[in-house]
Parts: C-alpha cells; structure tokens; sequence
C-alpha cells in the first residue's frame, strides 16, 4: 500500500506553472543571457537530488535521504514540505522533479522505482511505471521532464530514456546500454527543447546525447576531462531557449552549450573551503531554469543546498575562471591489510594504496583509468584485499565486474611513490560465472568482502543479492533477494563477515572447528542490517564445503532515526564481541553497535556536519586495522580519520583545510 | 660410516633426484612451448600475470619503435597445457604508466586458422616507457599479460 503523508502544507497550486524539462521550461521562452551572478542560497536540506522552479518563482526541491519534496518560496521562505512514503517508516527516495501545466507533481522514486505524481495537496494521484526491465517499466528513475503532454524519465537502471503519456501509458524508449552512438549508460536526467528535442545527461559514458523529435538519435558531445566542453559526472540537464544547461559535477560548475554541443559559457567556482557556498560550487547535480529564464537554481547534493544564480551580465560579477586546484576526494568503500590502506579515488577513477605505517599515512602507488575495457573502471564502488594482502579486488558496478590487482612492493627500503606497484591480473565477469543466477538485471556489484573462509562475497545492489564466491572464485550460493522484508535487500552497500562460531564441525583429524560465517550486510535503502548464516559441510577428507540448505536468514537490525524513520547504514567494519561499527552517511555520524544492535558508542553529532575530530560530513567506507582501530573516510570533508577500538581519535589525513580544526586542536 | 651420515647423504640424492627430474620436466613444457609456438620465433614468451597462460610474442618488423603502426603475431598457450594455442580472445592495448595515459590509436587483431593472433595498428606516438597489454579473453575471465618496452 502507498502512503503519502502531508507533513506540512501551506501553498495552492497555480494554473499557471508551465510545463517543465528538469527544469520548467516556459512557452514564452524569454532570451537569457550569461549566468554566473549568486543570488541566494537555501540550505540545510537532506541530500537534495533534483529542483524544478514553478512560475510563481517557487523552488520545489526533492530530498532523497528524507522522502521529502519542500517547496521553497522566491524569498527564500519555506511554503510548504511533504514527506513521501513507501510504506509506514520507510521514506522514498525521491530524485528528479517536474510539474505539469495541470499543476501536477511528478516525482521519480527509487524505492518503488516508479514515478509517482501527486496533486497541489500532495495526495497520490497515480504512478507511472513499476520496477522492471520490460518496455514501461522502470528502475532507478532519476530525472524527469513532463513536455508537450508526455513525461520523460531518465530510467538510470535500464540505460535509457522512457517516454509515457500524462496518464502514464508507455509510449516509446530511447536508447539503450551501451557506449557507441544513440546509446547510454545510467543516464540520470533529461530535458526537452521547445522544438521537441530530447538532451540526455549520458553520466556513465560522460557525455550528452541529443535525440530528434522523432526519437531517433541526433548527435552526441562530451568526454572525460576538465575543459570546456568535456565533463566529470553530467548528473542534471536543463534545455531553453536553444541552450543546453548541464551540472558538471566533478568539476564543480555549470556548462552552457548550443543545442549542437557549442559551448557558449560556463559559471561556478570550485568551492574549496569548507561549507563555503556564496556562489561557489561544490558538486552541482542538478541544474534547473525558471519559466521567465531569468533565474537557475543549482543543487548540491552533498553540501544539502540550492543556489541560486542570475544573468552576470557585463559587470565584474562576470563568471570567473574555474579554479581546479582541487584536493584529493575518496568514497565508497576502502580495505587495510597489514600497513596498507586501499582506497577509491572516483575522480580518476582510480585506487590509491596509502602506508599506514607512519604518523601520517603516505600515499604510495595509484592505478587505475576511466574505460570499460579490461583493468578500467567507470564507477568503483569498493576495494578489498585478498585473504594475504598481495593483491586487492575492485567492483565496477556499471561493468558487471570485479578486477584484481597485484601489488609488488619494492624491496629495498626506499620509500618513494611507485607508479609501477600495482598491475592487472584478470576480471570477472559475474554474470558468466556458470552456476550465478539468472536475474531481470545484470549483477551490479558494491560490496566486496573476503571471510575468514577465504569466500569472496559480492554484494550485487540490481537484484538485492550477495554472492558468495569460493576460495577458486566459482559461484556457490546467493543471499537475499530484492524487496523490503526479512532477507530481502534493496541497495547493499557493505558487508562484514566473521566466523559463526555456533556452527561447529569436527575435521578429520577429529578437532572440532567452526564450519560456518555469518554475513552481515549494510541495505542503506531498506534502512537496516540484514544477518545470515552460512554453514559449510565437512566432506570426506575433512576440508569445508559448501551446503545452500544450510543458509539461515537470523534476521535484521535498525536503527531509529529521530524522524520515526530508521537510518540509512553506508559502511561497516567489525568491532569485536559480535560488534559492528557503522557508519550513517546521511546524519554525519558513526557508532559501535553492540550484538544485539544497542547503540554503545557514538561519535559525531546527530545530523551536524562538523570539522573537529571525530565528527563527520557525508562518513563513508569503514575499515578495520591490526589492533582493532579503525579507518574511516570522511568522504565529505576531504579526509581520512582514524580511531580506536574505544572510540578514541587517533589520527587524521586528508586535504588541509579540512584539517585544521584538527591541527588548531592539537 | 654412521646411521645419520647415511640418511643424510640418501637425502642429499633424493634431492638431487629431484631436482633433475623437475629440471627434465620443466624442459619437457619449454620444449612442448616452442613447438606448439612452432615457426613463431618468440621475440618474447610471457606469462599472464594471473599465471593461466603462456603467450609467445613476435617481434614486429623494426622492433617496438616510436611512431610507425607495429604488426606482431601473438600465440596463446595455456600454462597447464603448452602444447597447443588456447582457443580463447586476445585484446591489445598499450599504456604510459608514468605518464597516466595510453595510445591514440586502436589495434587491429585477426584470429588465425592456426590459432594465433595477428595484430597491427600498435601505436606507441611518444617516447618513454611503454606497457603493451595482451589481455587474454576466456568467459567469465580475462586476464592479463604484459610487455614493458622503451622507445626512443
């Protein structure tokens, strides 16, 4: 059943909101000139993912980590916010926004990944599309446009572009996987021009694309790269007036384009400091224009605010120059072994290899190119080390893959950064592992997790699953399935794994040994910790083998937000005595849970981002070192911090300036 | 002479036993190697980094040389068995790890009759340290094997 639950409410729809692309789009299409000028900014939103602007100046804004739309007056003014939920407790997690001349609200949600409109009283109306991969069905819905009486949606999970009729009956696709022309890869928005024209933010394959009015493919532009004309993640789209905005999000600005690819101007400095906005930018993912053109709202989904930016004109407020002197960034997940951190650098993408084995960790190899050919990556999610610490694992999941590397450290003592450390080994491709099975999706892989079994385990986030794979990598058995309820998962995003040491087993020397792991698994979209045991028989000869009926679901853990809704986990690492440090990406925090999921330890401060030690901005992958201490990436503040089994600060490394609360302190 | 002497020097042969019969046997697999790599002189024999396969490598015409399309047969051999090519993928690709980029062109291949691979269109356009990949495609895996060459 769906529920929509009207939190607050204080604004009438107008009739008079035009139809919308991402952004709205006016029918009057007024001539704009260059952006770049600030004008305000609204903050202190929980992950905005998408805006749209009404005609009355109003900025409806979607709040993915939240379920909320809020609803924003032009002086800044909150009017109104709903909160959208799936069922009781469990928030959607809305992403792109538009409204209909009608006045209507369409949202797409990637928890029923479905687009669901709502009326000016935030009542469901009816939903566009179901999870699926069959034409008119939908999954990861990211942006949408509602023009010329059909509805858009960039449909990021089945790499292409759904078009249905107002009322939701499915019309046509564009496009479909792949890197070659007309094709996508996890496109996240869309919008169309007066003329019918369909603009594709191609994220995955770091380009735009451009489809004619009739649906067939037009050109494309685009690359890897910081100059005009290339990007770092398009995430949003907006089309007017015969130019073609785009949030270029890793490199923090705005491109303007003609509706041939032309680059005709750009806005945004890199905001280097912390928090610091005032018309700086700081991962802009969505771009959205004003019905009059005279106003573009950008959302940075990280920093939890929108900006707002009027016509530079020809003053001193012109756009200045980019600044790139950007520091290093690292999310996802990360792995130790022994001396040696691994970590995602996404903006290559690539990994970096840190040695742990100094007061400040050095940084002493990095790999790895942006391609989808063998040894490339396009979106890392996570790195492992292998039970013996000489090669780590990476999961691509827009590649359906896992690639390991060897690492060859150099014998002499020198130390010295060494570009040759790490080479290529081999990858696999899950999906043709015999024995893996079949799914609706190709296997996306997140989480990679070695037991102490030497079983590799590999979360899979399309089809709700974790893999486990045996010490030879072949497939043995699957954990979970998609959905909401017990053993079930929705985005897994981190798995711990230890011995089960209720399972027990006697070799064939007659010693009684632990024959089973229990698998703990982070489902940051189902808000909770999913646990199975996983039992092996012993064979003839005494060595562990595997049984899949002895696979026990044991149940899962939450943990209760001050919203009533349950908290989204990111990453994870074990704490000892059944223990599990978790980090919540969403309220800046990470703490210990004991066995029986009681909060024992907490370290940052409830929803505040901070800079001093041990407080968080955005807190991502876990690691556990020798010695029970614990690194942990401060992906938002540009820093690692390290702490002990106690919850004691050790020690932080990163990018200066988010450093100096730190150094001022000591 | 003693017990202890006596088991000493039996072991003392045991090893040397063995050790020309793994010497004997592993001249066996470099011989089955070069008869399966048959008239492809190798330039070079590698093995893949995963250790899976063995791949002979021909010289192209003029050695690995800046700026000229390079042609080269690639034989793939499986490490467990050498004595024929592998049926298996082959792609080629070169990169400057030093320098954080690859090659501005894209290799040719040709599966042969006979098994082996013909490439050409390997361009190396700056000087420096180069690393020539022959990734080896066998479902679900590809794995890869690696040639450091220096141009000038």
């Amino acid at each position: 059943m769906v529920h929509t639950l009207l939190v607050t409410f204080a604004l009438a729809l107008g009739p008079s909101i035009q139809e919308s692309g991402g952004a709205a789009t006016s029918s009057r299409e007024p001539s704009v000139g260059r952006f770049g000028a600030f004008l305000r900014e609204t903050s202190g939103l929980a992950a905005p993912a998408s805006v749209a602007i009404d005609e009355e100046g109003r900025a409806w804004i979607t709040e993915s980590h939240t379920g909320t739309v809020r609803v924003v007056a032009s002086d800044g003014v909150e009017a109104a916010r709903f909160v959208l939920e799936v069922v009781p407790g469990l928030p959607r997690e809305p992403h792109g926004i538009a409204i209909s001349p009608a006045g209507e609200v369409f949202v797409a949600d990637a928890v029923e990944h479905a687009v669901v409109v709502i009326d000016g009283s935030a009542l469901r109306k009816r939903t566009i599309g179901k999870r699926g991969a069959a034409p008119g069905e939908l999954r990861e819905p990211r942006g949408i446009a509602v023009v010329g009486g059909k509805v858009f949606v960039a449909d990021s999970g089945n790499h292409r572009i759904s078009v249905f009729a107002l009322d939701g009956k499915f019309e046509r696709a564009l496009g479909r996987r792949g890197f070659g022309p007309g094709e996508l890869l996890a496109p996240n928005d869309v919008a169309v021009d007066a003329s019918g024209r369909v603009f594709v933010a191609d994220l995955g394959n770091q380009r735009i694309v451009r489809f004619e009015a009739d649906g067939s493919f037009g050109k494309s532009w685009g690359g890897l790269g910081p100059f005009a004309g290339l990007f770092h993640a398009p995430c949003g789209i907006a089309a007017r007036d015969g130019r073609v905005f785009v949030a270029d999000r890793d490199n923090h600005r705005i491109q303007v384009f003609d509706k041939d690819g032309q680059p005709d101007h750009e806005w945004g400095v890199h905001a280097v400091r912390p928090r610091e906005g005032g018309g700086k930018l700081h991962y802009p993912s969505d771009v959205a224009l004003a019905p009059k053109g005279d106003i573009a709202a950008v959302v940075e989904g990280l920093e939890g605010r929108v900006q707002f930016f009027g016509e530079a004109g020809s003053t001193a407020s012109d756009p200045p120059i980019v600044d790139r002197s950007a520091s290093a960034h690292y999310e996802g997940g990360c792995d130790v072994a022994g001396d040696l951190l691994a970590v995602l650098e996404p903006a290559g993408p690539s990994v970096s290899i840190f040695d742990l084995a100094h007061p400040t960790p050095i940084e002493i190899t990095r790999f790895g190119r942006s391609g989808p050919s063998a040894g490339k990556f396009l979106v890392p999610a996570d790195v492992e080390f292998d039970p013996d610490g000489k090669s780590v694992w990476i999961s691509d999941p827009l590649l359906h893959r896992i690639s390991q590397y060897s690492l060859t450290r150099k014998s002499d003592g020198i130390l010295r950064f060494d570009p040759f450390m790490a080479k290529f080994v081999r990858a696999l491709q899950l999906d043709e592992l015999p024995g893996v099975p079949a799914t609706p999706w190709p296997t996306e892989p997140t989480a990679l997790e070695f037991g102490p079994d030497g079983r590799m385990y590999v979360a899979d986030r399309a089809n709700g699953r974790v893999l486990v794979l045996t010490p030879e990598m072949t497939f043995e058995r699957a954990l979970g399935s998609v959905g909401t309820g017990q053993g079930k998962l929705l985005e897994p995003t981190a798995i711990v794994v230890e011995p089960d040491e209720s399972a027990r087993a006697v070799d064939k020397d007659g010693r009684t040994i632990t024959a089973g792991a229990r698998v703990r698994v982070a489902d940051a979209r189902g808000r909770k910790i999913e646990t199975w045991s996983c039992g092996w028989e012993i064979d003839e000869c005494g060595s562990a083998a595997s049984d899949g009926n002895r696979t026990r679901n044991l149940g899962s853990i939450s943990i209760p937000g001050p919203s009533g809704a349950d908290r989204r986990p990111f990453g994870m690492a074990a704490a000892g005595a059944d223990g599990l440090w978790v980090s919540l990406e969403d309220a800046n925090l990470v703490l210990r849970l004991d066995g029986e999921g009681r909060i024992t330890t907490t370290l940052g401060a409830d929803g505040v981002g901070g800079l001093g030690k041990l407080q968080w901005f955005h807190p991502q992958g876990l690691a556990r070192a020798p010695g029970g201490s614990i690194v942990a990436i401060d992906a938002g503040n540009h820093r690692f911090q390290v702490f002990d089994a106690q919850g004691v600060f050790r020690t932080a490394w990163g990018s200066r300036l988010f450093l100096e609360p730190i150094l001022k302190a000591k | 002479m003693s017990s202890k002497n006596l088991r000493a020097r039996i072991a003392a042969c045991a090893l040397v036993l063995a050790g020309i019969a793994y010497a004997s046997a592993t001249s066996r697999a470099a011989t089955q190697e070069n008869a399966a790599a048959g008239e492809h002189a190798a330039y070079k024999t590698v093995r893949s980094n995963g250790g899976r396969y063995v791949l002979h490598v021909t010289e192209p015409e003029g050695g690995f040389v800046r700026g000229k399309p390079l042609a080269f047969d690639v034989r793939v051999l499986r490490a467990d068995d050498p004595t024929q090519p592998a049926t298996v993928g082959l792609l080629v690709d070169a990169d400057m790890p030093e320098h954080l980029h690859g090659t501005n062109r894209v290799p040719r291949i040709e599966r042969r009759a006979d098994g082996t691979f013909r490439v050409e269109n390997l361009y190396l356009h700056m000087p420096g340290w180069w690393e020539v990949f022959l990734d080896v495609v066998e479902s679900p895996w590809t794995e890869r094997a690696q040639l450091r060459v220096e141009v000038e």
